[in-house]
């Protein structure tokens, strides 16, 4: 891009790097990006109680869809944008995180089968009437659909053609699976309003400390639009219940700027036919909670300040599972959130 | 400090006028004769002996790449052999330096196929 702004991924994250020249700044020392990485985790149950947050087990090896060695539908190779592979119902989550001098905000849209994981409408780049984002460095996380207050529903991978993704739930079919980002920089007024406080709290502070290092230098801290499916191709379906914050945004929707924003595509392709399509095995089958619970693994927890809402588009959304599957997720029942 | 600067300089000259030397003979040839390579790159010819001796430090990074041009080399590592980094690669690291940081401490014990796909711009494409 021109204006210096770019997106890039090493390997296990990807990283909407935005250029500073354009609040006036100096690139080299205030370039900043909102990273985002998808974390490999365990199935909570849908047994209708809320769950504590899941642990990762790592991240998901990222890989451009356009390199050279991925044999992949024609379809998914023209959306450009990165992959990674997921076992059919094999749950992840979201990491998302500033770097920075400033831990500058960075506003995220995020979608799954063009379907808005925070709103539950149509994907849309532009700004809606409410919150449809996220805001960075505020929401550290996200692990699934907003469809309560307080809590979400975990995100879930499914094969596309077997309905079971909200895609297919809200939209009536499955054309687009996958997940869709849309990272947001402040209007340059807003990211220079913030800039000049921190440096002005820093000068204070330094001037403050009679011990203060007189060098110190405060600016280094400073297609599928034909009907047919890929077979190999994965959407998201709402799982269990987790209690998670969908923080509201701090600043307001006049802050942000979307001429401004940068997308990206993340097709998800089923880990079974990864080894045909990349050459490379893919990472280890997920484990059960049950399993998890039985090595002694920890459960997490983050209420935040203020919940923007469920969305109603998620109301009704039928179970994932069936009783079978639902029986190999059992956890002990210490474990679970008691509702309020 | 100093001690040490002087020990990694005189690496760098017994590393690099050996290696260019090297390659410029298996060249072969009249036309890679010593004198004749000086020449080609616009330098003095004592001083591109004293150079593949190692009688004196690396040129510039300017002669460093014509040196490399001329002799059919990779830009990049000639340079790393002298002890430098190309100004593009300084350029770009210094430009985003948490990033790049982040990324060389990452890989730095990975293996080469591992390391070839490190960092990546990715485009957006139809959809």
């Amino acid at each position: 891009m021109g204006n210096g702004d770019a997106i890039y991924t090493d390997s296990y994250s990807v990283s909407f790097e935005f250029d500073a020249t354009r609040y006036g700044y100096d690139s080299e020392i205030l370039s900043h990006s909102l990273d985002v990485s998808f974390e490999r985790t365990v199935r909570v149950p849908e047994d209708g109680q809320d769950h504590w947050l899941p642990p990762t087990f790592g991240s998901f090896e990222l890989t451009a869809t356009d390199s050279g060695p991925l044999r992949l539908p024609q379809g998914i190779k023209k959306r450009r944008g990165v992959c990674f592979p997921i076992y059919e119902h094999e749950a992840l989550w979201f990491d998302l995180s500033i770097s920075g001098p400033f831990r500058l905000p960075v506003a995220l849209k995020v979608a799954a089968g063009k379907v808005n994981a925070v709103s539950g409408k149509p994907w849309t780049e532009d700004p809606a009437d409410e919150q449809d984002y996220l805001v960075a460095p505020h929401q550290p996380w996200l692990d699934g659909f907003n469809s309560g207050d307080d809590v979400i529903r975990q995100f879930v991978a499914t094969e596309l053609g077997k309905s079971e993704s909200v895609e297919s739930h809200l939209t009536g079919g499955e054309v687009w699976g996958g997940i869709q980002l849309l990272a947001i920089p402040m209007k340059p007024e807003y990211y220079r309003s913030i800039i000049e406080t921190a440096l002005q709290e820093a000068e204070s502070t330094r001037d403050l400390n009679q011990n203060a290092d007189p060098d110190l230098d405060i600016s280094a801290e400073m297609d599928m639009c034909c009907s047919m499916i890929p077979p190999t191709s994965m959407g998201l379906g709402a799982g269990g219940k987790i209690r998670q914050t969908i923080e509201q945004d701090p600043y307001g929707v006049d802050q942000w700027d979307f001429t401004r924003a940068q997308r990206l595509f993340v097709s998800m392709i089923n880990a079974d036919q990864w080894e045909r399509i990349s050459g490379v095995r893919p990472h280890p089958s997920p484990i059960t909670p049950a399993e998890y619970n039985g090595s002694g693994g920890h459960w997490y927890h983050f209420d935040g300040k203020d919940d923007i809402g469920p969305s109603p588009e998620f109301d009704g959304l039928p179970p994932l599972l069936g009783p079978e599957e639902e029986q190999a997720l059992h956890i002990p029942a210490f474990l679970r959130r008691t509702p309020d | 400090m100093l001690k040490s600067s002087v020990y990694y300089i005189l690496h760098i000259m017994t590393k690099f006028g050996p290696y260019i030397k090297q390659k410029r003979e298996q060249l072969g040839g009249k036309s890679n004769s010593l004198r004749k390579v000086a020449e080609d790159v616009n330098i003095e010819p004592s001083y591109l002996s004293k150079i593949e001796r190692g009688l004196v430090a690396p040129p510039g990074e300017e002669a460093i790449t014509r040196i490399a041009h001329r002799l059919n080399l990779d830009k990049d590592i000639t340079l790393a052999v002298a002890g430098k980094i190309s100004s593009d690669l300084h350029e770009a690291i210094t430009r985003r330096p948490e990033l790049f940081a982040r990324l060389i401490r990452a890989v730095v014990n990975q293996p080469e196929d591992k390391m070839v796909k490190i960092v990546e711009e990715i485009k957006d494409g139809e959809w």
